[in-house]
């Protein structure tokens, strides 16, 4: 597979380094400098010239590309060049575009915009996967599916949970398009097999981030009350509007007034506080350290490391920050701090799921057992009308989902036709992942 | 620089010139010559017990990757290990008995310089002069660009190893994984070379002979079969097409990659191709004027001005006769020719074409620059530019092989050359063209020169293949730092 990248700052090396162990990579750029820098660091072929420019995007050999991807500085060129690559010939061209009001959703990825295959949104997407960090501290364990669009959480029913004794059903009337599965003892359950809940059951739940995160709540005795977020840029806004359907108390700190004052037009529900994230004293008297949650999100990373390191100090429980320098996660683990995303990793995941010709799209084991999470791509064209039970993906494996193509969404039927292009989300043992990749890519030989 | 990531990968490269050893020894046993069967085997296996035993050190790391610190030195440790395992069966088989003759006879092939201190050799066995053609042939193309296409998943750590004994002007790729370019790399030239070989067969030289010659000729060796060289064919046919060859090997690779792939216009384009061949054909001129009295007719005139001047340009080395009878303008014009050498990319040593190139518009700007001193102009080169850092670097590699060409010559001359052999030695080896003048020139060989003066050479070749820094690196401190 051949990947054309344009744009060779930060995030395009970084999405080539990914890539490149898999694909042959092209990185096309406009400064020397940063070719030379990756020239040096990447096993990849890196050219000079601008990638709103037809001559150079053909010397790049642009209609050999199964994938365009434009990372350049500028929303406008990205979305220029992705164009351009698409009129030249190239199979697929995704483009970043940080403005969240391209957008119509608010997930951060959207399909088949303006001829363009999928449009990225790094602000949204580092946003939905702190909110997915912040899940982590009650939910125990999550992971992200669908490029982010789906987190699925597992929850361990205590004694105390105001759930235990009650029917599954009863669970996220308020989020339909949450999926849920139990995990009792050694196997797994859908909701139509068990009639109640027990306490030490595992349920498993599917969907949006936010609905995942409330109805995990629901289902605990205890949970996080109050969040401070550091920052009020899209990042913050984000997650101020998720986090205050979560949680009791949502506070925003942003050094600017003008920000201060859109943020409080926009969020009602949210404390903004004027003032500066890294100043101890203005920390303290606003009393940051009773909330349980910090977030880091401003554009600075060191401004995000110190006030992270304060809010622990203050007596913060959990911190997370948004990283912007590639490579320095492990830094803050060292300095005590939670949990760290960039726009890096999140961007590189989503490109990886966004990537055509794998049937296993991404996986994940559920913690403590013999289990796996699978998000299974159907192919485009099927050799006949097919209903989800009709595939055979092996005796144990349970569907958990379906999501049809461009719509991040699980379908609410239990058993919907496929079209071709949807998205399965599917648990069933490791040792069974291969049968049930092989049912759906045995739907691809049939066609092909 | 990780000594076992060094050690690891320089007993791969060994292990690889070991396997490649196997063919002169096949053909010893096939002509059943014990001696050379001997000589050939007890070097091959030395070859893999050096290789197994560095192996052995390297695998003590679990640390794998290769930095570029580290590829400088796996290719300059490997390119001296080549010259002494090279001239093992030398040794061994009695052809070349001094060491130091039978190590610069190695190094001088290895480098594809093609100069030699065998004096005949049409005595030698054709196992050796196999094994002498096929390392200038592996020399060539690289033996580290043939093990990074070879062994894949080196990731970038095989770029810097491709990039310390490729290090020319040229650095574009052709594909966008370094181990698919040293693929699409040696498969051109393979090609090239056994077409070369249906070619001179056809034109009516033996089987071996038309091997030995392709190899030399894609290589830009020198090394021929013949004591004569080419001229021992006396056929107007084989001097036109190993001219051809020669100058096949003497251009960019790159470029026929983009004419496979029916890129003619980045193949006419080329500003260094144009220049090149303008200077070819300037001194094809001079010389076909100057020795104008020596031959009956025009098309012979042409044809040995051709082969004489195509082998010093592009640094192969053949002879088809002697052009240190020429008269001295044609004889200075070659001499300059031996410094710029061919193009980047391609299989010659030299300056380079391109850079020579730059160099001279450079000068033509700062030129321009003393009469307007608040002119701004670019250095334009074809239909793009060169930037300050790249025209800056080109003028330190000029200044470096010239400091390294000044300091060769004065250590030759103390030891006992003549001034014009001392200089036309030393600028013969660091450019890879094999013979120089004088008594060094195309009919004479380096026999006579000293030990040191020889070792002084060996520098100067591997210097000149490796483009100067790669070999001088392994000399610094500050390589040596982990």
């Amino acid at each position: 597979m051949r990947v054309l990248i344009l744009g060779a700052g930060e995030v395009g090396r970084h999405l080539a380094r990914s890539l490149s162990s898999d694909a042959n990579v092209v990185l096309l750029d406009a400064d020397p400098r940063a070719l030379g820098i990756a020239e040096e660091e990447l096993d990849v072929l890196v050219m000079e010239g601008n990638a709103t420019h037809r001559d150079a995007l053909e010397a790049a050999e642009v209609r050999e590309a199964d994938l365009v991807i434009s990372v350049a500085g500028q929303d406008s060129v990205n979305v220029s060049a992705s164009v351009l690559a698409k009129n030249l010939g190239a199979r697929r061209a995704v483009a970043r575009v940080d403005d969240p009001g391209f957008y119509r959703g608010s997930l951060g990825v959207e399909r088949d915009v303006a001829g363009i295959d999928a449009c990225v949104c790094a602000s949204r997407l580092v946003g939905v996967d702190l909110l997915r960090l912040v899940n982590r501290v009650e939910v125990g364990w999550t992971s992200t599916f669908v490029g982010g669009a789906v987190h699925v959480g597992v929850v361990e029913l205590g004694d105390d949970s105001p759930v235990a004794g009650g029917p599954i059903g009863s669970l996220g009337t308020e989020a339909a398009s949450i999926t849920r599965a139990v995990l009792r003892g050694d196997s797994i359950r859908l909701p139509s097999e068990i009639a109640s809940l027990e306490a030490g059951d595992r349920v498993i739940l599917g969907g949006p981030p936010v609905g995942v995160a409330s109805v995990a709540r629901s289902m605990r005795a205890s949970g996080t009350n109050r969040v401070v977020i550091v920052g009020g840029g899209d990042v913050g806004l984000q997650l101020a509007r998720a986090l205050s359907a979560l949680t009791r108390e949502v506070s925003i700190v942003e050094e600017s007034r003008e920000r201060c004052e859109a943020l409080a037009s926009q969020l009602a529900k949210t404390t903004i506080l004027h003032g500066n994230g890294t100043n101890l004293a203005f920390l303290r008297e606003e009393q940051i350290g009773r909330a349980e949650t910090a977030l880091a999100v401003t554009g600075t990373d060191e401004v995000n490391l110190m006030s992270s390191l304060l809010s622990n100090e203050l007596g913060v429980e959990h911190t997370f920050a948004l990283v912007h320098r590639p490579g320095y996660s492990s830094v803050y683990a060292h300095l005590g701090i939670d949990g760290t995303t960039s726009a890096h990793e999140v961007l590189s995941s989503t490109l990886q799921w966004l990537l055509p010709g794998r049937t296993v799209v991404s996986s994940a084991t559920l913690p403590d057992s013999d289990w796996s999470i699978l998000e299974l791509r159907v192919p485009h064209t099927l050799p006949r009308q097919l209903r989800v039970r009709d595939l055979s993906l092996g005796a144990s494996t349970r569907i958990l989902g379906v999501l049809p193509h461009s719509d991040p969404t699980i379908a609410p039927e239990a058993n919907p036709v496929l079209t071709g292009g949807e998205h399965l989300l599917v648990v069933c043992p490791i040792r069974d992942r291969r049968s049930a990749e092989r049912g759906v890519t045995r739907l691809e030989t049939k066609n092909g | 620089m990780n000594l076992r990531v060094v050690s690891r990968y320089v007993g791969l490269l060994l292990f690889t010139v070991a396997v490649l050893m196997l063919a002169p020894v096949g053909l010893a046993i096939f002509d059943g010559e014990p001696r050379t069967i001997t000589a050939y085997a007890v070097a091959t296996f030395c070859c893999i017990a050096l290789a197994l035993t560095l192996r052995r050190i390297g695998q003590l790391d679990d640390d794998h990757e290769i930095h570029r610190k580290d590829a400088l030195g796996v290719v300059g440790f490997t390119w001296l290990a080549l010259g002494i395992l090279g001239g093992l069966p030398f040794i061994l088989e009695g052809s070349i008995p001094s060491i130091p003759s039978a190590i610069f006879e190695a190094v001088s092939g290895f480098t594809t310089t093609g100069a030699t201190v065998v004096a005949d050799i049409d005595g030698l066995s054709r196992a050796t002069n196999l094994w002498r053609c096929l390392m200038h042939w592996i020399g060539g193309m690289g033996i580290v660009v043939l093990f990074v296409a070879v062994f894949p998943q080196l990731g970038v750590g095989a770029k810097h190893l491709f990039k310390s004994e490729v290090p020319g002007p040229t650095t574009e790729g052709l594909r966008p994984k370094i181990q698919q370019t040293a693929t699409a790399l040696w498969w051109i030239y393979g090609s090239l070379t056994a077409l070369c070989t249906v070619l001179l067969m056809l034109a009516g030289m033996p089987l071996f002979d038309a091997i030995c010659h392709a190899m030399s000729t894609l290589g830009t060796g020198g090394f021929s079969s013949k004591g004569a060289s080419v001229g021992a064919f006396a056929s107007p046919t084989i001097d036109w097409i190993i001219s051809a060859f020669m100058l096949i090997a003497g251009l960019n690779f790159g470029l026929y990659y983009g004419l496979l792939r029916r890129k003619w216009r980045t193949f006419y384009r080329n500003y260094e191709l144009r220049f090149y061949l303008s200077v070819n054909l300037i001194v094809i001129a001079i010389v076909a004027v100057s020795i104008a009295g020596k031959h009956g007719n025009w098309a012979d005139t042409l044809r040995h001005a051709t082969f004489q001047t195509l082998a010093v340009t592009t640094t192969t080395g053949f002879m088809t006769e002697d052009f240190d009878t020429y008269p001295d303008i044609a004889r200075f014009a070659l001499f300059c020719c031996m410094f710029m050498g061919a193009c980047a990319g391609s299989t010659a040593g030299g300056l380079k074409a391109s850079r020579v190139f730059v160099l001279g518009k450079v000068v033509l700007r700062e030129l321009s620059i003393i009469v307007r001193p608040h002119q701004v102009s670019a250095i334009r080169v074809g239909r793009g530019t060169v930037s300050q850092d790249v025209a800056g670097g080109i003028a330190t590699f000029f200044a470096a092989y010239f400091f390294l060409f000044a300091v060769a010559s004065f250590l030759l001359v103390a030891s006992g050359l003549e001034l014009m052999s001392a200089m036309s030695a030393t600028i013969a080896c660091l450019s890879s063209v094999g013979p120089g003048l004088d008594a060094v020139g195309p009919t004479h060989n380096f026999g006579f020169i000293p030990g040191a003066g020889k070792a002084v050479l060996c520098v100067c070749m591997i210097a000149g293949r490796l483009e100067i820094f790669a070999l001088f690196a392994i000399f610094s401190a500050r390589t040596w730092r982990r």
